[in-house]
């Protein structure tokens, strides 16, 4: 949240969700996100592994730049995971995310 | 039913599992979505994900072993070894790996407390508790009754010990006492009276190639349980077709005694006069030659009456053996006697430390195996006779205030010397504690404190080993540390005792403290260098430097004072206690962990027994877990009766540390406390309690104890195997069998890329369990308890399974850590209905949980019973499940479990070999188990690459593999254990 009160105390501070940011600062309370593009928890993923493999954000996450409220990406289950693991000749052995 | 609609057993599984799927699905969708909580400012250090490690210093015994603290997201989840500290180099005990479960304890104390008129305790703020204890010791200060109030603390570290006392020096008391139930009273006699230095030396058993101890377990608890056995594996590996012995000699048959080439039973208290005995036989025979004549002067007439023919009657071993000990002794070079149990654990351990400090002195290994430095931690600690004279006063009304840090003195001293009692006549008592213990519950105002994993500090287990703590984490309640509580309280007192504790923070005193180590050190580096460098190392290290010993001319009159002969009644049984590998003297029994680790010996968790001899069992007409009423002239104790071979039959043992009727929901109400049955008279010059007689009864009650144990016979399945050392020596190239190779049904796994393996050497493992609670850490292995391990149903990946061969009179014990054998021919594999069992490439044999449906084929299938089962789902308390390693999936009812190798470290070793674009190097990788063993019995690597540690073990001649005839081709190999072939 220091991140962004680095701009926002200044920017946007008559917007309502801006308001409703700095709101939350002065109380010392952090904003309590919604998990949209959420894993169960026996799924282990890291992003270091498949951004290093030149894997773009759209392809799991979608186009969040273009979305008002954001919705879960396309690739979130299980069969999208292990189809790109496929085509990209990835391990698609079960202990690669689970353990 | 029609053929039409017959479905085969797999495909109902199959449509079981559809259906379970969807329904898990459908769960899903309906769950409240999670949240996503920022950090308000983040912390500059944490990366989400990353594992961030502080060094610190263990506190859960007097050793003071160096410990790395592995963070994630700012919570400790883990406690490893600290490989750069001198004492324990990367391994950690039991205890000190369920040091988290202190931190994260749910019965911790959380805010303070002060107790009401009724009895009760109400939470009050620190404000207020910090004034109520400075306006009553303001008041004392005024009217000069200082001296009235005494501070009673377990044993700390310098900085804070120092601070104790010069907080006390303002208050105007110089009454600082350090209490250890395990104080090892009657070692520092012997050295005292022997060499005149009230310390205990530096043992080297790595050095030794003959060890004898004389009621010294060294592998459990015994001073420095993790250096010594360290030392001990060195001592006893196998080298150009030799390997170094060592004899136990005591009433009980301990963990250490069962790692002995022999366990000599002598009767109870007359371990020390078997030391004179060898003492003798080694100066008749001409053998003492490093002794000069000066050196031996008296010596000749104190041992002149301990013959060994008279020793052989006082203690019931043979004279010839006897005499036969003592050669081995004194030509085995080096040497080193170890002597003097913990204080409780053997009756007259000062004469047993006597017999051993002169066995060394005698043969010259002081200088060599035995070095005295010019201190030892446990100097600090209070004798017995202080304590006992301190509670006199008590008892007397003359104390008005009693200050207790840390220290459960209700429980750890025998009931009969009345310190209760002797409580409640103290008009003030506060209690510093992190638990609600037997002691802390007859305090008048609580003051919660840090675990010592949320504290600054420093301790120094001897000279030339300056071990720093830091706060590993952010506190989880309302606690502080008594450092800064100190400096607090005396600023509330008065400007005077203000002033002379200037300090803002003990952080501040103990950097001050540590200024003045630097230049002692001669170091000149800018401070700031010089403290972030002892930070990340742990503590600052330097060589010790030898005391010069001599024989004290007055030595012999003071021992021969000291050696009581006979004992005071003729009894036909005798009491030993001895303390808990797990629960040491009881302070680790509200640890979950501690409770369910399986005794190495008894195999018993959740609760004491009493180890009775089998022929005596017959006698009295005692069956296992029959309640037995065991009565000393001190008083009486109910316990299960565990028949044990391991115990002479004039002799019945307990051991410390149940028996709590406080302490939290772990350890309240669980056995009797055997404390109850020692002597309250502190003896001549130490704790050592003498002879005690008991008598015991059967009641009709029975309670049979939570064992884990199977057959400790193999039944001539040749699990745990052995070979005689002549046979590798001599005969190196036949003993170097080929492995038998089967006809195999299916092609071979190719294992493209690794194939992890592992070697368990039985000659190195001890058997002292500290994997088996490095794996549940590590592995989020639930705690079952007691009923559930009634029913067989214990959740442990790696366990200790304990084998004896008894050949007629000579019991061998052998251990073998069992685990998942990883096997390329898996049994497990398949039987799965829903392939939650697999093979992987890199030949480890998976189990996926969100697979497993829980039919437990696998676990009927496997040989090797290693599978574990979740019954139910398992409680983790809060804050209990702040430990959970969040690299390890929390597994639910209804599933399957079993050992990973920890293949989320595999895979996290590999993650950055592959961001370093490298192959994963050997030795990069240790599982939680390989890690913690204190003797590196276990090594973990790569079988495909030739030139690996384990490959290179693999092909030793002494391996073989369990229950290799069911052609499972497991992927650990074990060697066999070294047994020697002739007796001393």
């Amino acid at each position: 949240m220091q991140l962004c009160m680095g701009c926002h105390k200044t920017v946007g501070k008559d917007m309502q969700e801006v308001q409703k940011l700095i709101r939350l600062w002065e109380q010392r309370r952090p904003i309590e996100w919604l998990k949209v593009n959420d894993l169960p928890d026996f799924v282990y993923f890291t992003h270091k592994r498949h951004v290093s493999a030149d894997v773009a954000c759209e392809t799991c996450h979608g186009q969040v730049e273009k979305m008002d409220r954001v919705s879960r990406g396309p690739i979130h289950s299980m069969e999208s995971c292990v189809n790109c693991h496929l085509e990209r000749k990835a391990s698609v052995d079960c202990w690669t995310c689970h353990k | 039913m029609a053929n039409g609609t017959e479905i085969t057993r797999r495909d109902f599984f199959k449509v079981v599992g559809v259906g379970g799927a969807a329904a898990t699905l459908v769960g899903c969708g309906a769950e409240p979505p999670e949240k996503l909580i920022p950090y308000l400012i983040p912390a500059e250090e944490i990366i989400p994900g990353v594992g961030l490690w502080y060094a610190t210093t263990c506190r859960e015994c007097p050793a003071g072993c160096g410990m790395v603290l592995k963070t994630r997201e700012g919570r400790a989840v883990k406690a490893e070894g600290n490989p750069s500290h001198p004492v324990n180099q990367g391994a950690l005990c039991a205890r000190g790996q369920a040091s988290l479960q202190g931190l994260y304890n749910p019965d911790r104390i959380r805010e303070p407390l002060i107790r009401n008129t009724d009895g009760t305790f109400r939470p009050v703020s620190w404000e207020e508790a910090e004034g109520t204890v400075a306006k009553h010791l303001s008041t004392l200060r005024t009217e000069g009754k200082g001296q009235r109030v005494a501070f009673v603390s377990s044993l700390v570290g310098g900085s804070l010990k120092q601070l104790i006392e010069r907080w006390m020096g303002a208050l105007g008391s110089h009454r600082t006492f350090i209490f250890e139930a395990l104080g090892y009273d009657g070692l520092k006699t012997a050295h005292e009276i022997l060499f005149g230095l009230n310390t205990i030396p530096r043992y080297d058993l790595g050095k030794s190639q003959f060890i004898i101890s004389f009621g010294a377990d060294f592998l459990e608890t015994w001073l420095s349980p993790v250096e010594y056995a360290r030392g001990f594996s060195a001592m006893r590996s196998y080298r150009d077709g030799k390997m170094g012995r060592f004899y136990y000699v005591g009433p009980r048959l301990s963990l250490t005694g069962a790692n002995a080439d022999d366990w000599i039973s002598t009767r109870p208290g007359t371990e020390g006069f078997l030391a004179l005995g060898m003492i003798h036989a080694i100066l008749s025979a001409g053998l003492a030659t490093s002794l000069g004549a000066p050196g031996r002067k008296g010596l000749d007439a104190l041992v002149a009456t301990f013959s060994p023919e008279h020793v052989s009657g006082i203690t019931g071993v043979p004279e010839k053996k006897i005499i036969e000990l003592a050669r081995a002794f004194a030509t085995v070079r080096p040497s080193l006697a170890l002597g003097g149990g913990a204080g409780w654990s053997s009756s007259n351990a000062t004469a047993a430390a006597i017999g051993a400090a002169l066995l060394n002195y005698v043969v010259g290994n002081i200088g060599e195996t035995v070095e005295f430095q010019s201190y030892s931690s446990l100097d600090a600690v209070s004798r017995f006779s202080e304590i006992a004279a301190l509670t006199e006063e008590m008892n007397r009304g003359e104390m008005s205030a009693l200050l207790i840090h840390r220290a459960n003195l209700v429980f750890s001293l025998p009931e009969k010397a009345g310190f209760r009692d002797a409580l409640k006549k103290v008009p003030i008592k506060i209690a510093f504690a992190e638990f609600l213990d037997e002691t802390t519950a007859e305090a008048d105002v609580i003051l919660p404190m840090h675990d010592p994993l949320e504290s600054w500090g420093d301790y120094s287990p001897r000279q030339g080993v300056y071990s720093l703590m830091q706060p590993v984490m952010r506190p989880i309640f309302s606690t502080r540390s008594l450092g800064d509580t100190l400096v607090a309280l005396a600023k509330k007192v008065d400007s005077k005792m203000a002033g002379q504790l200037p300090w803002p923070s003990f952080y501040d005193y103990l950097r001050e403290s540590w200024s003045g180590l630097q230049k002692l050190l001669g170091n000149n580096e800018p401070f700031e260098t010089f403290w972030q460098q002892a930070l990340r190392q742990g503590g600052v290290w330097k060589k010790g430097e030898k005391e010069t010993v001599r024989l004290k001319p007055e030595a012999v009159q003071s021992v021969l004072a000291e050696l009581r002969l006979e004992p005071e009644t003729k009894a036909s049984m005798y009491l030993h206690l001895y303390p808990s590998n797990a629960l040491y003297d009881g302070r680790g029994a509200n640890r979950p962990w501690l409770q369910e680790l399986p005794d190495p010996m008894t195999k018993i968790t959740w609760g004491n027994w009493a180890e009775i001899h089998p022929q005596t069992a017959q006698k009295l007409g005692v069956t296992e877990g029959a309640v037995v009423k065991i009565t000393s002239p001190f008083g009486t104790v109910e316990a299960p009766a565990h028949i044990y071979d391991g115990i002479r039959a004039d002799t019945v043992a307990l051991p410390l540390g149940e028996g709590h009727t406080a302490f939290g929901r772990y350890a309240g109400k669980r056995g009797s406390n055997p404390m109850s049955l020692i002597s309250p008279k502190p003896g001549a010059s130490a704790a050592s309690s003498s002879l005690i007689p008991v008598q015991i009864e059967v009641t009709t009650a029975h309670e049979t104890p939570a064992s884990t144990a199977g057959n400790n016979r193999q039944e001539g399945r040749g699990i745990a195997e052995a070979v005689a050392i002549s046979e590798i020596a001599h005969n190196a190239k036949t003993a170097h069998k080929e492995l038998k190779q089967h006809p195999q049904l299916r092609p071979p796994h190719p294992h493209p890329e690794n194939r992890w393996g592992m070697v368990i050497d039985l000659n190195a493992c001890t058997g002292c369990s500290a994997c088996m609670v490095a794996c549940s850490a590590e592995n989020n292995v639930p705690v079952v308890g007691r009923e559930n391990i009634l029913t067989g149903r214990e959740m442990f990946w790696i366990r200790i399974e304990r084998y004896v061969e008894n050949d007629g009179g000579r019991i061998e014990n052998r251990f073998l850590p069992m685990l998942c054998q990883h096997c390329d021919n898996a049994p497990c594999e398949p039987v799965c209905p829903t392939y939650a069992s697999y093979h992987r490439p890199d030949g480890l044999n998976a189990q996926v949980y969100n697979r497993c449906v829980g039919t437990r084929y696998c676990s009927n299938n496997c040989p090797y019973k290693v599978r574990r089962f979740n019954w139910f789902e398992y409680e983790h308390p809060d804050p209990l499940n702040l430990q959970l390693n969040p690299d390890v999936t929390v597994r639910t009812k209804g599933v399957m479990e079993k050992c990973t190798f920890c293949v989320q470290r595999i895979r996290g070793a590999k993650d950055i070999a592959k961001d370093e674009g490298r192959p994963i190097r050997d030795g990069e990788i240790t599982p939680a188990c390989v890690q913690t063993c204190p003797t590196s019995a276990l090594v973990f690597g790569d079988l495909k690459d030739p030139q690996s540690k384990v490959s290179q073990m693999a092909q030793d001649s002494r391996r073989y593999r369990v229950l290799e005839s069911l052609n499972t081709e497991p992927a650990i190999t074990y060697l066999k254990k070294i047994r020697q072939d002739n007796e001393v």
